[in-house]
């Protein structure tokens, strides 16, 4: 996954050597992230709204649909199995270009999943026995992320990123920390 | 292009973070403590071509565990038909304690003995008498001065004697002590004559 990101940031970098005119892109900005569905097997599609050179608002949503992570946390390998994060996010560009450009990202993170933990148990006989009993989970976390963006025909946009936010009232339950990584591939109105 | 750079070196740094592998750790194992689970058969007195016998006869399915008012049944927790320990036999050289290869001389009475470096005792699970059973003799071929030991436990004091789960089963870690062995991985030191 690491190599095609930072693969992916370089070839961004000789292939779409655009000049900084001005441009009139749209306000909206609808995107799907394909290497997520590929690699983690997660649907990630997000709604970016653009407030101005600088800013944009948005939100994410992230569906957790690996069957190997699944089975991976049936078999006991994993002990959380991560179902769904809702993302809102802030962007601030760090580039004068609207075209390609930098960014910094805050964003909030609500997720929910399903856990595992060793409880002791009495069975019928009232003799104790432990077992990884499963759960759910819903946590709140923050984060930041960096990444790098950039249009094709003013339309299609390409967004790079990577980050990572902490879940804020995790006693064991949830994950501690959740990462925020994608390709996104979007279509700017 | 420094800024790339400088791109490149955060994200990847964030990247390396962020895909902490810290929720992947194992955590389906259990420890405990439970002393007295293995016995060495002493004597008061050995000659060569004695057998020096270890054993679990007290380790039951079910097992008093330390703070609990109720019995634990280890083999419902595992679902494991054996668990192992290792010890070894030294023999006392020019004062140094030496490793004593036991090669062929090792008999199994209960259980099954793996025979490397070290001793390996394997405990089966009866049904009958819901106990995990072992009973293994070295056979003493030389005259001199020896002793039993153990390897410290996961708490750094006793042995570990060690579930052989297997899938989804929870894996059961118990520090233990061996009768007739002092302080709990101490040694039973003995002389053959």
């Amino acid at each position: 996954m690491k190599k095609y990101i930072f693969i992916f940031l370089v070839l961004s970098q000789v292939s779409f050597a655009q000049e900084n005119n001005s441009f009139n892109l749209g306000k909206n900005e609808i995107k799907f992230d394909v290497v997520s569905l590929v690699a983690l097997g997660k649907i990630h599609v997000s709604y970016e709204r653009f407030l101005g050179d600088d800013f944009s608002i948005g939100i994410s949503g992230n569906f957790n649909q690996s069957k190997t992570r699944e089975e991976d946390f049936e078999s006991g390998k994993n002990r959380t199995l991560e179902e769904y994060q809702i993302i809102p996010f802030v962007r601030y560009s760090l580039s004068k270009s609207q075209i390609r450009y930098y960014f910094i990202e805050v964003f909030v993170s609500a997720n929910q999943g399903k856990y595992r933990e060793l409880e002791r148990l009495l069975d019928q006989n009232n003799n104790g026995f432990y077992e990884a009993v499963q759960k759910d989970y819903s946590d709140f976390a923050v984060g930041a992320a960096v990444g790098h963006k950039f249009y094709i025909k003013e339309k299609l946009g390409v967004d790079i990123f990577v980050g990572m936010g902490k879940n804020l009232f995790s006693s064991g339950e949830s994950p501690d920390i959740i990462s925020r990584v994608g390709v996104n591939l979007g279509y700017r109105f | 292009m420094k800024t790339l750079k400088y791109t490149l070196f955060v994200a990847l740094v964030i990247l390396s973070i962020g895909c902490s592998k810290e929720d992947e750790e194992f955590f389906n194992a259990v420890y405990t403590t439970i002393p007295g689970l293995v016995a060495i058969e002493a004597q008061p007195s050995y000659a060569v071509n004695d057998v020096l016998w270890l054993n679990t006869n007290n380790f039951s399915r079910y097992l008093t565990e330390p703070n609990q008012t109720t019995l634990l049944d280890v083999y419902q927790t595992t679902n494991s038909e054996r668990f192992s320990f290792l010890y070894r036999l030294e023999k006392q050289v020019d004062g140094e304690w030496e490793n004593v290869a036991i090669s062929n001389n090792f008999i199994e009475n209960k259980g099954e003995m793996s025979i490397g470096n070290f001793i390996t005792g394997i405990a089966v699970y009866n049904e009958v008498t819901e106990a995990y059973e072992y009973r293994g003799g070295i056979v003493l071929t030389q005259a001199g001065q020896y002793r039993i030991g153990f390897f410290s436990g996961y708490n750094g004091f006793n042995f570990d004697i060690i579930s052989d789960s297997t899938n989804r089963s929870t894996f059961l870690t118990i520090a233990t002590t061996a009768f007739n062995a002092p302080n709990g991985n101490g040694f039973y030191n003995f002389t053959v004559n």
